[in-house]
């Protein structure tokens, strides 16, 4: 699966300048911005990445031609989501730094539950937008495929919408901030391995 | 040992039926796959490679059921398709890099041997090069990982005269060792005739033939006599007959003729075009 992983790498260096610099962007406006939208679209964008990388894939020929490679199905699916999962980390990290500073000099006071909060959901939301599309992509190729994308674009502002009307500053009693932190990773972790599932399910049905 | 044996395959589409085709390509051997468009010539070989599900038969290469571990298989083949597959922003050396990561038996200075053969450049992204540089370079990666068979699905269409004998020159130096073998499909039947030692006919999903070209040869020729010659031959002898103002021509069996003396040769791409028209 090395290969695979390379190869997503090297297209990922190709085509995924643009998105490193909206990203930069709008971290940079994040810091000067009450709202959560800027800081929350870095992690959306980057969890896009698979998708469009298997656009890339079907435009070329590679979906075909990696059919003839000795690779399974299932490698083949997992490497898009090892992708997913890397980048989402990556732009993560940097979020996070961003995150804390704004809490710091924007919000006046940098509170450890608030971070972590903000910080998994950003994650939950980033591991939705590509554990909601792309068992689809997988099914029914990727321009099909887009139109969940639209779909998932729709929730996600939906989801904005409902976090931007609760306050930054969550309290913990309010809240019970364990069971909320433990339900969102559970949720985040058991989407994306119930989405790669259906991937390698759907996948090893499809007829290249 | 046949590198690859095709029982009974059989794949149903609306409109179009790959009807229960049957061959043998023995080791050692160059098998050509001749056939008009939509004839089924991709669909076997994306059967062979487990990439389409088949409705009925059976697939063994290298003696093995080809559903069973078909990764395991691929090791040892060889693929270049029609639209070769690469990734577009890819570049020689990044193409090598990744195979390097995918084929257990990749050989580095094959690869870079073949490259430097075929003059492709190092740097120049896969999309940037022409349609006959990308066929070379899928060919140098089908090339350079110790493979035993070759699948070439249209290898040589839309290339001009000059790459396809490079080409052709290059899938003869692979079949010199008599372990290598290699399916090729195409609609160039000139290209199949310098290359191969078997000859497949697929017409409308159905195998016409699966010969040895040179007992095609013999067995097959041209006859161009009179309606009232062609009147006086035995009726089995005659496959097919087209007349014109000046005569009748028709292809018949070569030992089923008296000696007219007018018998001449058939190439493989007459013979495809009179079976084609007879099986109509």
């Amino acid at each position: 699966m090395k290969g695979l992983l390379l190869k997503d790498w090297y297209m990922m260096k190709k085509y995924c300048k643009a998105y490193l610099l909206i990203a930069m962007l709008f971290l940079v406006v994040s810091c000067v911005d009450e709202d959560n939208f800027y800081l929350f679209y870095p992690c959306l964008l980057c969890g896009m990445i698979p998708v469009n990388l298997l656009s890339y894939d079907e435009r070329s020929g590679w979906i075909h031609y990696s059919g003839t490679l000795p690779y399974t199905k299932m490698q083949i699916v997992s490497a898009k989501y090892l992708i997913g999962l890397f980048s989402v980390l990556a732009v993560m990290a940097v979020t996070g730094i961003v995150q804390a500073v704004k809490m710091n000099i924007v919000n006046g006071g940098f509170a450890l539950s608030d971070y972590i909060i903000t910080l998994v959901l950003m994650w939950v939301m980033a591991i939705a937008c590509f554990s909601l599309c792309l068992p689809f992509v997988f099914l029914l190729g990727v321009e099909k495929g887009r139109i969940v994308y639209f779909f998932m674009i729709g929730i996600f502002c939906g989801g904005i919408a409902v976090t931007d009307s609760l306050p930054i500053g969550i309290s913990l009693s309010k809240f019970t901030p364990n069971l909320l932190l433990s339900g969102l990773v559970l949720f985040g972790i058991g989407l994306c391995a119930l989405s790669w599932y259906l991937s390698v399910v759907f996948y090893r049905k499809r007829e290249l | 040992m046949n590198s690859l044996e095709i029982k009974d395959l059989t794949k149903f589409y609306p409109g179009f039926m790959l009807d229960h085709i049957n061959l043998t390509l023995p080791s050692g051997c160059i098998m050509g796959l001749v056939g008009e468009n939509g004839a089924g010539k991709s669909t076997t070989i994306k059967l062979v490679l487990n990439m389409l599900r088949k409705d009925e038969g059976t697939v063994t290469i290298f003696g093995r059921d080809s559903s069973d571990h078909i990764e395991l298989i691929k090791e040892d083949i060889g693929v270049v398709m029609d639209e070769v597959g690469l990734p577009e922003c890819l570049t020689v050396r990044q193409v090598g890099e990744v195979m390097k990561r995918t084929f257990k038996n990749w050989q580095e200075e094959e690869y870079s041997a073949l490259i430097g053969k075929m003059s492709l450049p190092d740097g120049k992204q896969f999309k940037d090069f022409s349609r006959g540089m990308k066929m070379k370079l899928g060919i140098a990666v089908a090339l350079s990982h110790k493979a035993k068979l070759l699948l070439l699905d249209e290898p040589t269409s839309g290339l001009d005269p000059v790459v396809r004998d490079e080409v052709v020159t290059m899938l003869n130096e692979f079949t010199r060792d008599e372990n290598h073998s290699v399916l090729i499909s195409s609609h160039i039947v000139s290209d199949l005739e310098k290359l191969c030692d078997y000859i497949t006919f697929l017409h409308k999903g159905k195998l016409l033939l699966c010969e040895e070209k040179d007992r095609l040869l013999a067995k097959y020729g041209l006859l161009h006599c009179t309606m009232e010659q062609l009147r006086n031959l035995p009726p089995d002898a005659v496959l097919y007959k087209k007349e014109n103002p000046y005569g009748t021509e028709a292809l018949v069996l070569r030992d089923a003729v008296p000696d007219y003396g007018s018998v001449s040769p058939v190439s493989i791409e007459e013979l495809f075009v009179f079976l084609a028209k007879e099986a109509v």
